[in-house]
């Protein structure tokens, strides 16, 4: 009996051929990725970005802040200067356009200061809260490398710097970048080793605060690429002094610190979310025309007017309540005879969800009836900042 | 400059912005630095309203009689009641209370002091 075995005939050359399909180094990595986390990490998808208002889009306060010494700017942001010059701030969005971006902040040298004095420093920096840092999983053996990254464009060239430090300013990090071309947008990409030794808030309280530098007096400056200790430290020994002339402009947006090795495309959330996201840490009832109700309340009394407001979405920690008449005074609808005159705050409490307030007014003899608060200058602002 | 306004509110004078009594309020903690450093002396007790006739109030802070001859001797009848007017301009007859700061309560006396 004979039996006849027979097989496809194979193409080698067009095995071949297929071996050589061309795989970039992030195609090759994720299909050398062990499991579903590994390429997930890779892919980069879900909410990826620590910081918030990286690309400048919510501005719940001002437009433009002068003279800025130790202030929440925009949300999120916190500026200081402690020199004998000035800065102001302001979220721009004009030509030439960032990648990725479209709204930049841009701080401008306002008044020079050209010597810097013992501990004097300009700095603009955000923080981080522990609920969303936690993933990093830093003060752990499990804790991932961060990647910073930004765009700048910066008027005058040289090096940069900034540092990350923790919730108590006393455990540092200090990194550098450089403005290659003056005036031209360029892209930092830092890459910070998981740190495993230190404590890092993972709760609602500040995890990391993350410092630029626009010049700093050599008392707290230090070598970059290392982690130390020392009490509020914001750049390194090269920084450049920013104050030395009135047409410097410091321009920088899509901020992100991510896990992982590699900067990823920036991660836009969406004006809605961020939105929600900075009423965490800032709210602010009003100003609106004179003709539009802020608040309602109710007579308590013959000369207060009391009432609740709620706080969405929930704040991160119980905020500090101002009632904000430094333009105007807060004006009354009654629907009952005719309204007081606002003269004075009696008392304001607040939760983290909602904050009560009571206003000394003008005799009003309206116990118990319903007031409309109005203000198109006064306003209301509820502040739980990191 | 603090004023207590309650069991779980400060004043700061400087803006009138009211902070709560929260650890994770940035203004709290601020607010627990400056004790530290500056003590005690920078905050001020909560605002105490107590119900008393304009007739017990005056009562209580007229000199005593001795005092208050003594005063015609040395100084005449003119200055005697200028004295005693300006108690019962500050005690007027529409009084329904008086407004006193009470003492600083135990969390803040407690806030140890920087040395």
């Amino acid at each position: 009996m004979v039996i006849r075995v027979s097989k496809p005939e194979i193409n080698l050359r067009d095995k071949l051929s297929q071996l050589e399909l061309p795989v970039g180094p992030y195609g090759s990595s994720l299909m050398r990725s062990d499991d579903r986390m590994e390429a997930a990490r890779i892919v980069g998808v879900g909410r990826k970005n620590m910081i918030r208002n990286g690309n400048f889009i919510i501005n719940q306060k001002a437009t433009t802040f002068t003279n800025i010494s130790s202030a929440h700017i925009f949300d999120g942001w916190y500026g200081h200067d402690s020199t004998n010059g000035s800065i102001a701030a302001t979220i721009a969005e004009a030509t030439p356009y960032p990648p990725e971006c479209s709204k930049y902040i841009q701080i401008q040298c306002t008044g020079t200061d050209t010597n810097l004095s013992s501990g004097q420093y300009v700095s603009l920096s955000c923080s981080i809260e522990g609920t969303y840092f936690q993933q990093a999983q830093w003060g752990t053996r499990h804790a991932k490398d961060l990647t910073l990254s930004f765009y700048h464009r910066h008027t005058r060239p040289g090096v940069y710097s900034g540092c990350f430090r923790n919730s108590a300013a006393n455990y540092n990090y200090v990194f550098e970048y450089t403005q290659e071309q003056a005036d031209t947008w360029e892209l930092a990409e830092i890459i910070i080793i998981g740190e495993t030794t230190s404590s890092w808030t993972t709760g609602t309280g500040k995890a990391v605060n993350l410092n630029w530098s626009l010049g700093d007096e050599s008392s707290v400056s230090d070598t970059p690429n290392k982690w130390f200790s020392g009490q509020y430290y914001h750049g390194s020994t090269r920084q450049l002094n920013f104050m030395t002339n009135t047409s410097n402009y410091f321009r920088i947006t899509a901020v992100q610190l991510e896990v992982g090795k590699g900067k990823t495309p920036f991660d836009d959330i969406g004006y809605e979310e961020m939105l929600a996201w900075c009423k965490r840490y800032y709210q602010q009832v009003g100003p609106a025309s004179s003709s539009v109700m802020i608040l309602t309340g109710a007579g308590n009394g013959t000369q207060r007017i009391r009432g609740m407001h709620q706080l969405i979405p929930e704040m991160r920690a119980t905020p500090t309540v101002t009632a904000d008449t430094s333009s105007e005074n807060f004006t009354f609808y009654a629907y009952q005879a005719s309204p007081p005159s606002y003269s004075s705050v009696s008392s304001i409490s607040a939760t983290s969800k909602n904050f009560h307030w009571d206003f000394n007014t003008g005799t009003h003899n309206q116990a118990g009836y319903a007031f409309d608060v109005k203000g198109s200058g006064a306003m209301v602002k509820a502040t739980a900042e990191l | 400059m603090y004023k207590i306004i309650s069991e779980n509110t400060i004043k700061r004078i400087s803006d009138d912005a009211f902070i709560p009594k929260d650890s994770a309020n940035m203004d709290y903690q601020q607010f627990l630095q400056d004790v530290r450093t500056h003590g005690v002396g920078i905050v001020e007790g909560v605002d105490v309203e107590t119900q008393i006739s304009y007739v017990d109030a005056r009562v209580a802070e007229y000199p005593p009689l001795q005092e208050q001859l003594d005063k015609i001797y040395h100084s005449g009848v003119s200055a005697w009641k200028t004295d005693i007017k300006a108690i019962k301009d500050k005690y007027p007859k529409t009084q329904v209370g008086i407004t006193s700061v009470a003492a600083l309560p135990n969390w803040v006396t407690s806030i140890q002091k920087t040395p």
